[in-house]
């Protein structure tokens, strides 16, 4: 008997809880060659801003052992282009399609969010708040509980749309600002961004980013997210979404037991394009044979002993 | 472009500092000269990411295709695929990138250049213009070649172009030309004159630099194949980023190396940016 992959996030049905996460899964239409999007549960897309970005100089990514750090630089062809070029062919793809937002101050981001109401085809938003606010001395607005909470606020006061926070694993603390912004109206939170990391050319004593620092992601950080997505789980009521180094099923499945309601991948993306299928048909594999008829119950089923957790 | 399960044949050091992995696809693909892979070995965990490999020689046949690669033990993903036997299989995503262009100007002389493990990047090429009745010359250069070592990626190119086409340049004179590649193409210009030229080139980023620098001074067209560290291959990462300037661009733009690459014209690369 077939086991039933759907979940619900914030009033939306996903046929299965794998998403693929923003920033490595371009603007969804770049994997159409290399299977059907009408796949997946939902497609994050790549941050958009109101204006294109270029991104920074290289170079901007490097290996390191078990994942990679990147400084991108948002690169992005901005929010109007991609309403009028990707957004109407990646609205024929039988999934959810979920904007990934962000901005340098309050403002942008509800220009952003304001231009995407007017379009069809979108599911909810996903705000990127490791952004730097420039009018608060480049201050990450997620590393800070208030400032999430009154950009989260703001956003919903001018979104139909449900708002889905992702948060920093670089905030001191990321279960106040899960709380924060749950408190501030979030739909749901997704966890975690890529924690800021650095790499070192002994030989020019320079870093191996132009950038100096960058956000490291990969199966490297999957026990860290982990850890957190099961701490914001059990602190809030809103759905979370995990997010970090998720490469196999067994991955995918930790985090639903830990508390995700469903994930997203990241990076795995890049030296596997066709992973988050195979993740797919794994998890419906794994539920058949251990007898799961629905895989929502599977979230939060981790037996942590009380006196641990 | 698929994810090809591919066997491997052979996987073996070549003189002078290489190795030369012979893999057999299912079937026969379409590809065009400087296109690349992405490699991983089966159930790769470490490294992360997958090796760009262009694709050095293609042999269709009536079990599918032969692919051959020159390869340079770098690093962890290197060093990785050299451990790889006959019979063990790879995984490659491909093929990728935009390949060299079809020149129509069949009058001009086509100089290849190279530098060290650049050179696989034309055999392609070499092989098209070749079989277009086009005059073909290929100039390669090494650090060092020891005096009576065989090269067998040279014999590769004088079965295609001719023996006499091929100049081998070291910078210690242990071979060939004595000085860089860049130096034997400027010689030959000198010498020969040829009346028109297009450089194609593949190689480490002071060489191409030099050869776009040569292509300015001599108003001749080149077509340079750029390298970048890749996460993907297929364009989402962006890592691959290069400043370009494009004909239609008021101002330079970053253009992925994997998608819109990695083959680009020398002009359009703002060198002083990379």
């Amino acid at each position: 008997m077939s086991c039933d992959l759907s979940v619900e996030i914030a009033g939306l049905h996903f046929k299965n809880p794998i998403l693929a996460a923003s920033g490595t899964f371009g603007y969804g239409l770049e994997f159409a060659p290399w299977f059907d999007l009408g796949r997946l549960g939902g497609i994050c897309t790549k941050g958009l801003s109101l204006e294109p970005l270029e991104g920074n100089p290289p170079p901007r990514i490097v290996e390191t052992h078990g994942g990679m750090l990147n400084a991108i630089g948002l690169q992005n062809i901005g929010v109007r282009a991609f309403v009028t070029e990707k957004l109407p062919l990646l609205r024929q793809f039988q999934t959810h399609i979920i904007a990934n937002v962000f901005g340098s101050c309050f403002e942008e981001y509800l220009d952003v969010i304001r231009i995407l109401e007017d379009a069809e085809g979108i599911a909810a938003y996903e705000l990127n708040v490791s952004c730097p606010n420039v009018k608060a001395g480049g201050m990450e607005f997620g590393n800070d509980p208030d400032e999430a909470a009154r950009l989260t606020e703001a956003c919903k006061r001018i979104a139909r749309r449900p708002i889905i926070v992702k948060l920093s694993p670089n905030a001191g603390d990321i279960v106040r600002v899960a709380r924060a912004v749950e408190k501030a109206g979030a739909d749901a939170l997704s966890a975690i961004n890529t924690i800021l990391g650095l790499s070192v050319d002994v030989y020019t004593r320079r870093p191996r980013l132009a950038t100096g620092m960058g956000g490291l992601s990969g199966p490297a950080i999957k026990p860290i997210a982990l850890r957190m997505v099961y701490q914001i789980a059990s602190a809030v009521r809103i759905p979370v979404i995990g997010i970090g180094g998720i490469a196999t099923v067994e991955d995918a499945l930790e985090f639903l037991i830990a508390g995700a309601t469903a994930v997203q991948i990241g990076t795995a993306n890049y030296y596997d394009p066709l992973v988050s299928i195979k993740i797919i048909e794994g998890l419906q594999q794994f539920c058949q044979q251990q007898g799961i008829p629905a895989i929502r119950s599977l979230i939060g089923s981790l037996q942590m002993d009380e006196r641990l957790a | 472009m698929r994810d090809h399960r591919v066997r491997i044949l052979s996987n073996a050091p070549e003189p002078p500092a290489y190795w030369r992995l012979r893999v057999r696809l299912q079937e026969a693909i379409a590809i065009r000269p400087g296109q690349f892979v992405m490699v991983r070995t089966r159930e790769q965990w470490e490294p992360l990411w997958r090796r760009a490999l262009v694709i050095y020689r293609a042999e269709e046949h009536a079990e599918g295709m032969d692919l051959e690669f020159l390869y340079k033990v770098l690093g962890r993903g290197t060093m990785l695929l050299s451990r790889q036997r006959p019979g063990d299989e790879l995984e490659m995503l491909g093929p990728l990138g935009n390949g060299f262009p079809h020149e129509a100007d069949s009058e001009a002389e086509a100089l290849l250049i190279s530098g060290g493990i650049g050179l696989p990047a034309l055999y392609l090429l070499a092989e098209a213009l070749a079989r277009d009745g086009r005059a073909v010359r290929l100039f390669h250069g090494e650090p060092t070649v020891e005096p009576n070592a065989p090269l067998p990626f040279l014999d590769d190119f004088a079965r295609v172009l001719g023996p006499e086409t091929i100049t081998l340049a070291t910078e210690d004179g242990s071979r060939g030309f004595q000085g860089l590649v860049t130096e034997a193409v400027q010689a030959y210009l000198e010498r020969a004159r040829p009346r028109r030229a297009i450089f194609y080139a593949c190689g480490p980023m002071p060489m191409l630099r030099r050869v776009a620098e040569i292509a300015v001074q001599r108003a001749l067209p080149a077509y340079v194949s750029l390298e970048a560290r890749m996460a993907c291959g297929f364009g989402v990462c962006l890592g691959c980023a290069v400043k370009t300037r494009f004909a239609s661009d008021r101002t330079p733009h970053y253009r992925r190396v994997c998608v819109e690459g990695p083959i680009f014209r020398a002009e359009e690369v703002v060198w002083d940016e990379l």
